[in-house]
């Protein structure tokens, strides 16, 4: 037997009061359309709680689970914590390093998120030498990658379906349409590596305004670069395969 | 910034590209902008804005922004706008074999 689950999924929303409730009229028939959706980052524009609260709104009571990571717009108030305790408040899931596992579409759905970040890509990255703020980039790049590593190690054998969620870019080839120099801004290259180990079967990220929708990543794990600006919609769906497992 | 003027024509000479580069940072940073996608570039005597912004209020704060620093330039609004597309439902799915 097998069926569909229906990923919606969007990223760079970037409301604030400007564009309070805007997105929300475009999830109208949502239910509709998806069975969950996924909310890849940069949420806010400045990462402040008034600006967390808009988007709190914007996604409570819809008729489908919410599960999001926080992008970097999302730290820049330095207030990442209270911004995720407000969008949990609302009944979102906020994944940093961590990992949910919902009902949805039929199937058992494992998703691991993780913010990411910077740090470049095989053959051109940043590496942890020389200069205090050079290694702390490329640590923090590492260390997401771990993070999102260890989300993805804690979901269940028996998940139907295995998502990776971050705001950062693990493949280059949802850069496309991106300056090459800030590239190594954009992703990092061991996100990619975590998620080809850990056997996804969709990964999704945001961050790359002028990129490209569609990449692989070296093992052939579909990846979606779901920012708003790329999509020029409310959001995306992705039906993945679901394959009930055999009892016993 | 002090704007040069070209002769004879009213305006102010196009500046630098050390000078652009200070203008995308300054709106990159601007409190209330905070826009990472916008480039400027000059060609001829003119200042072409391009990139996204999220909404027409940061569109207007942006172009506020450029002309203030670019004196009489003639400055062309290649902007886009994500707000136009934020209700817009997909028009189709994607099934992924």
């Amino acid at each position: 037997m097998s069926s569909h689950v229906r990923i919606a999924a969007v990223g760079d929303v970037h409301l604030g009061p400007e564009v309070a409730g805007h997105h929300r009229a475009g999830l109208a028939d949502l239910g509709e359309r998806a069975d969950l959706l996924l909310l890849a980052g940069d949420l806010t524009r400045h990462g402040t709680v008034e600006e967390a609260r808009l988007v709190a709104r914007e996604y409570a009571d819809l008729p489908v689970p919410v599960v999001a990571v926080l992008g970097n717009h999302d730290h820049h108030a330095d207030a990442a914590d209270a911004v995720a305790s407000t969008l949990r408040q609302s009944g979102l899931a906020v994944l940093e390093a961590t990992s949910v596992v919902l009902d949805a579409g039929g199937a058992r759905v494992g998703i691991a998120g993780a913010k990411g970040f910077g740090l470049g890509f095989a053959g051109r990255c940043g590496s942890d030498f020389g200069e205090p703020e050079m290694k702390a980039f490329a640590r923090h790049g590492r260390d997401s990658a771990h993070g999102l590593a260890a989300a993805l190690s804690a979901l269940p054998a028996d998940v139907d379906v295995r998502i990776a969620l971050t705001h950062y870019a693990p493949v280059d080839d949802t850069l496309i349409g991106e300056p090459p120099e800030i590239w190594p801004f954009l992703g990092n290259y061991m996100l990619g590596e975590a998620i080809d180990a850990a056997g996804c079967d969709l990964a999704v990220h945001g961050h790359a305004h002028a990129g490209t929708e569609r990449g692989l990543t070296p093992a052939g794990v579909r990846v979606r670069n779901v920012a708003q600006p790329v999509l020029h919609a409310a959001y995306a769906v992705y039906e993945l395969p679901v394959v009930a497992r055999a009892a016993g | 910034m002090e704007q040069p003027q070209t002769g004879g024509t009213g305006r102010t000479a196009p500046p630098g590209v050390y000078d652009l580069k200070e203008i995308e940072r300054a709106i990159c940073e601007h409190p209330d902008m905070g826009e990472l996608g916008v480039h400027l570039s000059v060609h001829g005597d003119r200042i072409h804005v391009q990139g996204g912004v999220v909404s027409e209020a940061g569109r207007r704060a942006v172009l506020d922004l450029v002309r203030e620093r670019c004196g009489t330039c003639e400055v062309v609004d290649e902007l886009d706008t994500a707000d136009e597309t934020l209700s817009v439902p997909p028009a189709r799915s994607e099934e992924l074999r």
